[in-house]
């Protein structure tokens, strides 16, 4: 248990003195960070705890997005009602696409999620009198302006969008980890481990897997918003599949399971991706090594590493040996 | 709209639906029988276009290609088998799809690598370069050559399926891989086997397209989930799913094109959801 209230001292010092470097680019690494891991503890709520598998996550992302986008741009909306509304709208759509999509089981929910999210990326894209289409639009944040009215803090200010960012993702993770820890969040994991013995309990998991299919979405959609007034300008490409992927490595990288996880997963998955690009042609090389490499070798995660002396998680030495023998002996 | 050009689209939509139909079969037996949602599938028919291409400029001979292509990522698919996926098969189908997706992301990056990043065409071989006359409009032979193989190819793995021996463990093993070990079958050899299998097929799938759609970077992420749709909307791990699923998803693309070009992006997908919604584990699917 040490190690893991070390880590959380240190990510917490490290979190609330980032913006003191007064170093541009790595601020906005740190906004990117914080938003991606929330969009990924979001996902994991689906993944990680009810062992739902969506590749469609990234149109929580979109709709996050595209709603401060929109509010923000096209009407007079204060930043805070915006974001009222953006969640509402993201709630509503959840509800009627989760209605549909969490019947299924396995690889066919995860590509309904997907086709839901090609379809919403079609109208972002085609829509060009309201999104710009392919070319994207803008978003950004009125001079002067604060979280809510009357409050001082004035988030067109990098350093204070950061701040804002960090209190909007520490706060919604703590949320998810109540919902987790509460007789909801053992009823998922439940489900998770057997959905047929959980039905037999006489709770009905269509409607515990439809409630948590909002949720996630309601944060996934949080992060989108997050995400739009940070950028300044927005394209289709939030609603991509990639973003959905990026969540899903995010996850496994950091570990499933663990609200560390993401955090950690999304530090070397926004370096890895920022600082890797910049150094060769090659990158995505690397970057599919990593993945390689923490399936064959790390499948817990960093976290796995971390809790390895509470008796999870193998050493890393042991895995390679595993993955040699196998491989050697064929 | 006459139907001398609606005919001609139809057939478009049957030569797209072969080329899905050799991606996708393979894919559609990896899963039933590994388990594995394979996303460097979309590569290995990438691959195996590029190796195509390579033979074609050494020896100038298209149907030597055809034969060399599918040899050597079976091979290379063979490889990817033991070294890398044996050992996920008691992690789940999440491991397994980040591990296919990082070998995608290195497959494709060494494919810009060795071939560069242009796009080449192969010609259409000289036999098959005449048109026939079809209601009016010329109609390439060599796309007719394509729907051929591709029926020819259904037909082929659906009688090694049926009608042999080995076929009959494969179709074991995709009910349950336990019960094939139990009675001693050299199950590591038959995963590896199947997955070579597939991944052959994906090549013919690619070889035969270069002279359509050119070889280039990016044409295996281009198909992969058009195949994955296919494979879903057929049914995971059934064949003739795999078949009718990517007549039906051919047909879709290239009708939809033809009546309203604007939401051609999407028809794919609506098709999906639609049968997803009303038959929840595919045309053909057993339910899980």
């Amino acid at each position: 248990m040490r190690a893991r209230s070390l880590l959380y001292i240190l990510l917490g010092a490290v979190l609330i003195l980032f913006p003191q470097l007064k170093n541009q680019y790595i601020l906005n690494l740190g906004v990117q960070v914080l938003i991606f891991a929330l969009f990924a503890t979001s996902f994991n709520l689906l993944l990680g705890y009810t062992g739902m598998l969506s590749f469609g996550h990234a149109m929580f992302f979109g709709f996050g997005a595209y709603g401060m986008a929109l509010f923000l741009e096209k009407t007079s909306f204060h930043f805070g009602l915006a974001l009222l509304l953006t969640l509402g709208i993201t709630v509503f759509f959840s509800l009627i696409i989760g209605f549909f999509c969490v019947r299924l089981g396995g690889a066919y929910f995860a590509m309904l999620t997907l086709a839901f999210s090609q379809l919403i990326f079609a109208i972002a894209f085609k829509w060009r009198e309201l999104t710009g289409g392919d070319d994207g639009m803008p978003a950004h944040v009125a001079q002067g302006q604060s979280f809510l009215p009357g409050l001082g803090l004035d988030i067109s200010n990098p350093a204070n969008y950061y701040y804002f960012t960090l209190l909007v993702v520490v706060a919604s993770v703590f949320i998810i980890r109540n919902i987790v820890n509460s007789r909801f969040g053992l009823t998922i994991q439940a489900i998770r481990e057997n959905q047929e013995r959980t039905a037999f309990l006489g709770l009905n998991p269509f409607v515990i897997r439809w409630i948590i299919f909002i949720i996630s979405g309601f944060f996934g959609s949080l992060s989108g918003a997050l995400f739009a007034p940070f950028k300044g300008f927005i394209s289709p490409d939030v609603l991509s599949l990639g973003i959905s992927g990026e969540a899903l490595y995010i996850t496994l990288i950091g570990g499933m399971s663990s609200f560390l996880g993401p955090f950690l997963g999304a530090i070397i998955m926004i370096f890895m991706t920022n600082l890797l690009s910049s150094f060769t042609r090659y990158w995505l090389i690397v970057v599919g090594c990593v993945f390689v490499a923490f399936v064959l070798f790390i499948p817990q995660g960093i976290m796995g590493i971390i809790t390895r002396e509470e008796g999870r998680g193998g050493s890393l030495a042991k895995e390679i040996r595993k993955w040699a023998s196998l491989r050697f002996k064929a | 709209m006459e139907f001398s050009n609606l005919l001609v689209q139809f057939l478009h939509g049957i030569v797209y639906a072969m080329l899905l139909f050799m991606v996708s079969s393979g894919l559609t037996l990896v899963f039933g029988m590994l388990g594995v949602l394979n996303f460097a599938h979309g590569s290995l028919y990438m691959i195996g276009a590029y190796i195509g291409l390579s033979t074609v400029l050494l020896t100038q001979n298209f149907w030597v290609s055809l034969i060399v292509a599918p040899i050597l990522v079976a091979l290379l698919g063979g490889f990817l088998e033991t070294t890398f996926l044996k050992k996920t098969y008691t992690r789940g189908h999440v491991h397994q799809l980040m591990l296919t997706y990082g070998l995608a992301y290195i497959l494709d990056e060494l494919t810009k690598i060795i071939w560069g990043t242009e796009s080449h065409s192969i010609d259409v071989p000289p036999i098959l370069q005449a048109s026939i006359n079809i209601l009016g409009n010329a109609y390439p032979v060599y796309r007719l050559a394509i729907i051929v193989a591709g029926g020819l190819l259904a037909l082929g793995v659906w009688l090694l399926l049926k009608k042999t021996r080995l076929g009959m463990i494969i179709r074991a093993a995709v009910f349950s891989t336990d019960l094939v070990k139990f009675l001693g079958f050299n199950q590591p050899l038959l995963f590896r086997g199947v997955f070579a299998f597939g991944a052959a097929l994906a090549a013919l799938g690619g070889v035969f397209a270069s002279p359509l759609i050119t070889t280039y970077p990016g044409m295996g992420a281009d198909i992969i989930i058009d195949a994955f749709i296919v494979v879903i909307v057929g049914g995971l791990g059934s064949l003739p799913g795999a078949l009718l699923g990517s007549l039906l998803i051919g047909q879709v693309m290239s009708l939809g094109i033809l009546f309203l070009p604007r939401f051609a992006l999407v028809f794919s997908y609506v098709l999906m959801a639609i049968i997803l919604i009303v038959r929840p584990t595919g045309i053909l699917g057993e339910k899980e």
